[in-house]
């Protein structure tokens, strides 16, 4: 067994890029003896280009050390090498250095919670991740109510967002982001909400319009996918006469309030209408949904 | 006004809560097979050790001051976030082949917790000082009791899991009366 006439601490360090380093060469005693090699012979190489004499020092018989004022310039692996009889370079230890950066505090932490079927809320929240850090950094979205604490989320390779698969209403969730590498670790902001205010609603489905006894009016009902117990909702209609580009509003004062129809007034009679419908939380909290499919029906005739 | 916040907040968990228990209930009894299955299925008298009834007459619940309704809430569903759990293992070992009841059992106990988080919230914000929970859930171990015997456990635990949200409703529409007017 080839016994190493040394070694170098520390063994594999993860260093901030532009900070300071110094690092140290141990010679084994066994191989001062036979070997006949002293501190004094090393040389300290990084990648494979001598590191100049002014960064050694001779602590002592079997012991040198190098310092990088700005870790920027050191190249991987630094080398402990002795010179022996003057010519002949031989190699003691070498060590790979990784350099980096700590994380920054994750930034501009928001939150939105999806309706994805009937009563199935998931919420996926995003942030900035900050600048590049050059290492393996893991970013974890952390979530608790004041008594309980729910199992984070391991952000994707993106590092900039997760996805929480269920979430309950109308009890406060406290919510943040952790960003953790070799370096250091670093949190967001805390955020504190009751996840029905930040909820994008499926759209309003099977809308279907049927024309009134008046020729200038047109029915619209529907059905709502959140039931009342979840939350109050209010619409956005939109409607046009088919060929024409120009949209029109019902206005927003007329449906605020949670309803699976409307009737659309003041239509030209014997005309084809198109019909778009959303809605949101009635308070105005949270996010509108898509619309929904477009519908058509026509007025009928004004006899 | 974090009271009265507190208050609106637990309110509206409990109504969602109550509609959740109902599907909670048929989805339940649907599953059991006869004659839990059968349409109106319904045994009032039927009871199970430990499982909090939610009946109270009415002089006595309008008497009950705020501390002693709000801990009187905290200590029932205490007990159902464990009744709740036990019906789950029941039904694992029953109905393995029912993923939707597995998981609605598995979600109302979540919201349970969530409910007393909220009513913790509330009663912190009253000032009332929470009362000791009810004695560890005296229940008949999963393999000791007959399929039977834990099909109607199941059943009292539902059933009985639906009236006290009602009577939280009920509570919490006092409370916001007196505290959100």
């Amino acid at each position: 067994l080839v016994q190493s006439c040394g070694y170098i601490t520390p063994e594999s360090p993860v260093l901030a890029i532009g900070s300071n380093f110094t690092a140290w060469c141990i010679l084994n005693e066994s191989c001062l003896d036979y070997g006949n090699i002293y501190a004094s012979q090393i040389i300290w190489k990084t990648k494979r280009s001598l590191v100049p004499k002014e960064q050694y020092r001779e602590i002592n018989r079997t012991v040198s050390s190098v310092t990088f004022n700005d870790t920027s310039t050191l190249a991987t692996p630094l080398t402990c090498n002795i010179l022996a009889d003057g010519h002949l370079e031989q190699n003691i230890y070498g060590i790979d250095v990784r350099l980096g950066l700590p994380p920054e505090k994750p930034e501009n932490l928001s939150c939105i919670v999806h309706q994805t079927s009937r009563s199935r809320f998931s919420m996926n929240c995003t942030w900035n991740p900050g600048r590049a850090t050059f290492l393996d950094t893991e970013f974890w979205l952390r979530t608790r109510w004041p008594q309980e604490t729910f199992n984070d989320c391991k952000a994707a390779v993106v590092n900039n967002s997760c996805l929480i698969p269920d979430v309950q209403f109308f009890v406060n969730l406290e919510v943040w982001v952790e960003a953790k590498n070799d370096l250091g670790m670093m949190e967001s902001e805390h955020l504190l909400f009751d996840p029905v205010d930040m909820v994008k609603p499926l759209p309003p489905q099977n809308l279907s319009v049927t024309s009134g006894i008046l020729p200038t009016v047109l029915k619209l009902s529907w059905e709502n996918r959140i039931i009342p117990a979840e939350m109050e909702l209010k619409f956005n209609i939109l409607y046009k006469i088919s060929d024409s580009p120009d949209w029109m509003e019902v206005p927003p004062e007329d449906t605020a309030s949670t309803r699976t129809s409307f009737t659309v007034q003041g239509l030209k009679p014997y005309t084809e209408y198109v019909f778009l419908l959303r809605c949101m939380k009635r308070d105005g909290l949270g996010y509108w949904s898509d619309w929904s499919e477009e519908k058509s029906g026509v007025t009928i005739e004004d006899r | 006004d974090p009271t009265a916040n507190a208050i609106a907040q637990a309110y509206s968990l409990a109504r969602l809560l109550q509609a959740d228990a109902t599907d909670l209930l048929q989805a339940y009894l649907s599953a059991q097979g006869p004659p839990f299955s059968t349409p109106g299925f319904a045994v009032p008298a039927l009871g199970w050790a430990g499982v909090p009834g939610a009946a109270l007459p009415f002089p006595s619940w309008r008497g009950l001051g705020d501390g002693e309704r709000l801990r009187g809430n905290q200590v029932a569903y205490t007990a159902y976030e464990a009744f709740l759990a036990v019906v789950a293992d029941d039904q694992a070992q029953l109905h393995p082949g029912r993923p939707q009841l597995l998981a609605r059992l598995a979600q109302a106990r979540v919201r349970v917790r969530g409910l007393r988080a909220s009513l913790d919230t509330v009663m912190a914000a009253l000032g009332v000082v929470p009362g000791t929970g009810p004695p560890p859930v005296a229940v008949v171990t999963a393999n000791q009791a007959s399929a039977f015997e834990r099909k109607c456990r199941g059943y009292v635990v539902c059933r009985e899991y639906q009236a006290w949200l009602g009577r939280t409703v009920r509570d919490l529409t006092l409370l916001r009366a007196k505290y959100l007017a």
